[in-house]
């Protein structure tokens, strides 16, 4: 059995016989494997075994390739697409869970600030089923992106913000998925103090999402915003302009399988 | 027979309802996969062939998505009535797409004397061997794990369960199965590498994939 000359795509292909790829990982092998035999090998042997494990399995990724490739490409994002008039659906869910929105370890605390900028957001990975939400794991926001929430595709994403009784904030939160699709999913919306673990209005179903990491930038500013100007900042990885605008934060989803 | 006996489902996937095209793409595509590396009979200018089959993966999925893509266009969608099994439109369908191949690789397309309905449609002897070679190491591996890794393999893949199913058929959490199933695949690598099935791993697999989900 001949081996895969690139060690990177060779860990490419056990990534996605053992949890997946994101869209542009997987076209990035694929083409590669097009003009690489060793490396065709090598994936022949492994999607063998995927199947010899699950036929089902391994049409059920070509299933997630066809339609991912042959989806329209709107000029907002699909999964912030859906996000938003879905609020109409999970939302409801959100205001009957909010009361059991409590992370296990308790409230929300800033890291490494004091009391005076106590504002963050959480993430909590909601499994719904029947009209039946579940929370399954939370995550609080930070700013250098400690921690990853995984979350399974067929889950959703609720978020919630805590703030202290200081100055009122505002936040803008701009999301960013593994195949470097951009959008705001809240613009300068103004928070209420003393607020702990509120659910906000953008509950983000993770179906229509590539597998891989969403990274959700959260900015607490205590002025108006322009929205429209954070995304470009945040694809040119500019965090020093961000952080002029505001206080940011970061929360990172792993979207499942 | 699905959508010759779900008349709302055959609706659905006439006028292009993503979920409808969903199930009927995961209903087919397991046969269409088997047929093509199987396999099959073809006839063309009067001459009778036999199509040896798709052995690489590559391959073998490319032309899988270039058949659903062929099926799920418009007009072919809006052409199928329901009354013909699906599938042996989706293999009309296939047995163009590879005609089409005729010329380029003839390597490919063996004579066959006998007319196409005479022709064996049993998978070629080096694709039963690989799918016992699979089986016999699959079989091996499960020896090895504990009795709770056992468990859930039997429930997800001996089971057929999707990881949403087995999960809650084991009464665990989704992303618990997960991590289970993670683990569990990538022991199964190891496995195979030290039983020589697949080359080793440029890199060491359990350090790269910590790496990367760290």
């Amino acid at each position: 059995v001949s081996a895969c000359a690139d060690p990177r795509f060779a860990e490419l292909i056990d990534e996605l016989f053992v949890d997946g790829l994101s869209r542009r990982s997987e076209r990035r092998l694929r083409d590669h494997l097009r003009d690489c035999p060793a490396c065709r090998d090598y994936y022949d042997r492994v999607v063998a075994l995927e199947r010899g494990l699950s036929p089902s399995d391994h049409a059920a990724r070509l299933a997630d390739g066809f339609f991912a490739e042959r989806a329209p490409r709107a000029s907002r994002p699909r999964w912030i697409a859906a996000a938003l008039p879905a609020l109409a659906a999970l939302a409801i869910a959100a205001v009957v869970l909010a009361p059991r929105l409590r992370p296990p370890g308790g409230t929300w605390h800033s890291r490494g600030a004091g009391a005076a900028r106590a504002a963050g957001l959480r993430a909590f990975c909601l499994e719904v089923r029947g009209g039946e939400a579940r929370v399954l794991g939370s995550l609080p926001s930070s700013a250098d992106a400690a921690g990853v929430l995984a979350c399974p595709r067929d889950g959703a994403v609720q978020l919630a913000y805590t703030l202290d009784g200081g100055p009122p904030r505002r936040l803008t939160i701009v999301g960013r998925d593994a195949d470097d699709r951009i959008a705001t999913l809240l613009e300068d919306a103004p928070l209420t103090p003393g607020a702990v673990d509120a659910p906000i209005a953008a509950t983000v179903p993770l179906s229509d999402h590539a597998k891989g990491h969403l990274r959700l930038y959260a900015l607490f500013s205590t002025r108006p915003i322009t929205a429209a100007d954070i995304p470009p900042l945040v694809l040119a990885g500019d965090s020093a302009r961000l952080r002029a605008l505001a206080d940011v934060q970061q929360l990172v989803i792993e979207v499942g399988p | 027979m699905l959508l010759c006996q779900d008349r709302a489902l055959l609706d659905a996937f006439r006028s292009g309802a993503p979920g409808a095209l969903r199930t009927v793409y995961l209903h087919y595509a397991p046969r269409l996969l088997g047929f093509l590396r199987a396999g099959f009979p073809v006839s063309s200018g009067g001459q009778h062939f036999r199509f040896l089959g798709l052995r690489q993966a590559v391959e073998l999925e490319d032309a899988a998505q270039e058949i659903f893509a062929r099926a799920f266009a418009e007009p072919a969608r809006r052409s199928y009535d329901g009354l013909r099994p699906f599938a042996s439109y989706l293999f009309a369908i296939a047995r163009n797409v590879m005609l089409n191949e005729l010329r380029r690789h003839h390597d490919r397309f063996q004579p066959c004397a006998a007319p196409p309905e005479a022709a064996g449609l049993d998978a070629e002897p080096e694709v039963a061997v690989e799918e016992a070679e699979v089986r016999g190491l699959l079989d091996q591996f499960v020896q090895t794990l504990s009795v709770a890794d056992r468990a859930y393999f039997g429930a997800r893949f001996d089971g057929e369960r999707n990881q949403a199913d087995a999960a809650r058929h084991l009464r665990m959490t989704r992303i618990r199965a997960r991590r289970i199933e993670a683990r569990i695949k990538r022991e199964l690598l190891v496995f195979a590498r030290a039983r020589g099935y697949l080359a080793n791993a440029p890199l060491e697999l359990a350090g790269a994939l910590a790496k990367v989900r760290s």
